[in-house]
């Protein structure tokens, strides 16, 4: 099921850079969990939760938040779940441009 | 393009979609933005183009964005640079390192569009750099000046620059390049006897003339590679 988000239309030309380097970093924590790297997948959850909201992705924002807290804690499983979570979530966004205030 | 009302703003982050998110969002207002993913190419940055105002992650790729406040103390005395830190850590110890500082500001990550523009406005009035009086009977006090530029056009008489700085007098100049390294020129005096012409705003192309360059230097001028007609 698709999950619309309005985005500020003056940010329509670096959304798509920020969607494509999403993808790369599913790339990234499929081979840290594989690897069992919680230090890589800290770092790209920490990286994701400062830029995602700026950019009004406010929902995968927390959820690498979270994927940034389980992973310090040493969480593994939980961190696969969130993984799994925020890849359903990119594929189901469908950002719609609005002018905003 | 810079205008008047524009500042130049240093993002100092090791993630490249903030730094994309704050450029974006700061040349729409019309600002000049330059970047650095750590504090040694923002401190040459800082040494070279004197920002306005730095927007300073604190958690960088393997550093802190600390370090770059201390070499500020050296790079800029009167602290006329305005700093403001942007962090996901609300940690008390980053906070309170920060105001040690000095700093004139903290962001919590993730930064919105609307946070940028308030701070901003809020901002804008103290990013302007305070005039130097000139005290009176000093009028002829000495000013040495640092400026970057871009050499466009050189012959053997005459080379010409542009840069943000518009020369109404004549000056000399000392000048080092990296053209003139490559070709050995080492005896050259440089002085500039017309004003500055503008070619965009805040733009300027300047003719600095060459004194006391030898044969040699002549020749090695004439002898560079030219684009055929």
């Amino acid at each position: 099921m698709a999950i619309k988000i309005e985005i500020d239309v003056d940010l329509q030309d670096i959304v798509p850079g920020f969607l494509e380097n999403r993808s790369k970093d599913l790339v990234e924590l499929h081979r840290a969990v594989d690897e069992s790297d919680l230090k890589t997948i800290e770092k790209i959850g920490h990286k994701v939760a400062g830029s995602s909201g700026g950019y009004g992705f406010d929902e995968l924002g927390k959820m690498a938040k979270e994927l940034e807290l389980k992973a310090m804690d040493g969480k593994f499983e939980e961190c696969v779940e969130l993984i799994n979570k925020i890849e359903t979530h990119l594929k189901n966004v469908e950002v719609v441009f609005v002018e905003m205030e | 393009m810079a205008t008047s009302k524009s500042k130049s703003i240093l993002i100092v982050d090791d993630d490249p979609d903030l730094r994309v998110f704050f450029r974006k969002l700061l040349e729409n207002m019309g600002h000049e933005v330059f970047e650095a993913t750590n504090t040694t190419d923002a401190a040459n940055l800082v040494e070279k183009v004197v920002p306005h105002l730095i927007l300073l992650d604190i958690n960088l790729d393997e550093e802190k964005g600390f370090v770059l406040l201390e070499k500020l103390k050296q790079l800029d005395p009167y602290q006329r640079i305005k700093v403001i830190m942007v962090s996901a850590s609300t940690a008390k110890k980053d906070i309170a390192n920060s105001k040690a500082y000095g700093v004139h500001g903290y962001l919590v990550k993730p930064v919105t569009n609307n946070q940028l523009v308030t701070l901003m406005k809020k901002l804008q009035a103290q990013l302007n750099f305070p005039n130097y009086i000139i005290p009176e009977g000093q009028e002829n006090l000495h000013v040495k000046a640092k400026c970057f530029g871009q050499m466009s056009k050189v012959n053997e008489l005459s080379f010409k620059f542009v840069s943000k700085i518009k020369f109404n007098l004549p000056h000399k100049l000392e000048c080092s390049s990296s053209f003139f390294v490559k070709h050995n020129i080492k005896h050259a005096q440089f002085t500039i006897f017309f004003p500055s012409v503008s070619i965009t705003p805040g733009l300027y192309e300047t003719r600095v003339q060459f004194i006391g360059l030898s044969d040699k230097d002549m020749v090695a001028i004439r002898k560079v590679k030219t684009k055929k007609a």
